[in-house]
């Protein structure tokens, strides 16, 4: 698996900017971690580097937003709330996923059952020094 | 020039000053079990006021670094970190249980049982000279007993765990017959820290802020229950398929 430490915020939104350009329709990002690893945050670089112009929440209470400013239209998902995938399917979420924009779904490891085979996972980890962070990345 | 201690592993949290050149040591504890976390750097500043000493006279700062009250532990490292960080000094890294050295006097060596629960103790058996009988581990109390029955030395017995098990109805049989510390000097305490800070810097031990690492010895209940296996297999499954990537 592929490591990737990052020292600041700054590392951050470059790493998610240039993520943005090399990611297609259908994508699904799963990023897996603690709260305060960054996940909403790498959200935030990888929507800018998208091109996206709308200002990006975390959708805890809503599970999913669509924003679609963007050079592709982007879904942000948040499903900690959730304690499966079945529920995610409940309520049409599979969809998204073919819906030819990117998904990225934060606290995936909640509903990996569900989650595409090819699905790019990022685990996000606290490093050693305030502020940085190590990403191992599976692609 | 001085050294200051944190003790957070048990019910009683405390701080310590040491004075390198008298080899003198001021000590406050909180007074109210498991009031840790409002008060201990109070009490620092308290100990550096009524030396009349400031922070810039600070060489070094040692904290028990566990095996004890998981929050307790956290609190007590976080704080020295803290500290050290912000005056940028070292640290130094005391281990809960080897404190209890400074009890083996004479040909009177240690038993020292930190209660961990249904009769599981974090505990460590030293001898008169204060070698290691028993390496400081996670036990359970049964086997402390019995390595200090086995070593045939005279022997007392330290910890919250002889509170803690001397009348339980299930595991109060084995300290019968045994040597306790009297209840007052059962518990670790910042002078104790600072004490075996002040010889561990005296030797050159210290470390950076960033390598003062908790030493729980055990995994908390939560990890334990996670572990326990009520996530879905499926997901487990996926997950693992993930990472092996």
């Amino acid at each position: 698996m592929r490591e990737v430490k990052l020292r600041n915020k700054q590392e951050v939104m470059k790493f998610g900017e240039s993520l943005a350009k090399e990611m297609c329709p259908g994508d699904v990002l799963a990023l897996v971690g603690e709260l305060g690893t960054g996940k909403t945050t790498l959200t935030k670089a990888i929507a800018k580097g998208l091109g996206i112009t709308e200002l990006i929440t975390s959708p805890t209470f809503t599970i999913v937003k669509e924003y679609t400013s963007g050079r592709l239209p982007m879904f942000h998902f948040d499903v900690y709330r959730l304690e499966s995938g079945a529920q995610l399917t409940a309520v049409g979420g599979e969809d998204y996923f073919h819906a030819g924009g990117v998904c990225i779904v934060e606290w995936a490891d909640k509903v990996a059952e569900i989650l595409p085979d090819d699905t790019k996972v990022i685990f996000l980890e606290y490093g050693k020094e305030e502020g940085e962070r190590i990403y191992r990345c599976t692609f | 020039m001085y050294i200051l201690g944190f003790e957070t592993t048990g019910a009683l949290g405390s701080a310590a000053l040491y004075n390198l050149d008298t080899d003198e040591i001021r000590c406050l504890s909180v007074n109210q079990p498991m009031e840790h976390l409002k008060n201990i750097i109070g009490l620092a500043k308290r100990l550096l006021d009524d030396e009349k000493a400031g922070a810039d006279e600070l060489k070094a700062v040692a904290a028990s670094v566990g095996p004890g009250s998981y929050t307790g532990i956290r609190i007590g490292v976080s704080s020295a970190r803290a500290v050290a960080q912000g005056l940028n000094i070292p640290c130094i890294s005391v281990p809960s249980l080897d404190i209890f050295k400074e009890k083996c006097k004479g040909d009177t060596g240690c038993a020292v049982i930190f209660n961990a629960r249904r009769g599981q103790v974090y505990g460590a058996v030293f001898d008169e000279t204060g070698r290691d009988v028993l390496k400081a581990g996670p036990y359970m109390l049964s086997d402390v007993v019995e390595a200090v029955s086995k070593s045939g030395k005279d022997i007392v017995f330290y910890g919250d765990g002889v509170s803690a098990y001397r009348n339980s109805e299930d595991y109060g049989y084995m300290l019968e017959n045994k040597k306790l510390a009297a209840e007052k000097d059962l518990l670790p305490t910042a002078e104790m820290v600072v004490r075996y800070g002040a010889e561990a810097y005296r030797k050159g031990n210290t470390c950076s802020y960033t390598e003062l690492e908790p030493s729980y010895m055990r995994e908390t209940e939560a990890e334990q229950k996670l572990r326990d296996g009520t996530l879905d297999r499926l997901r487990k499954e996926k997950m693992a398929k993930f990472a092996g990537r």
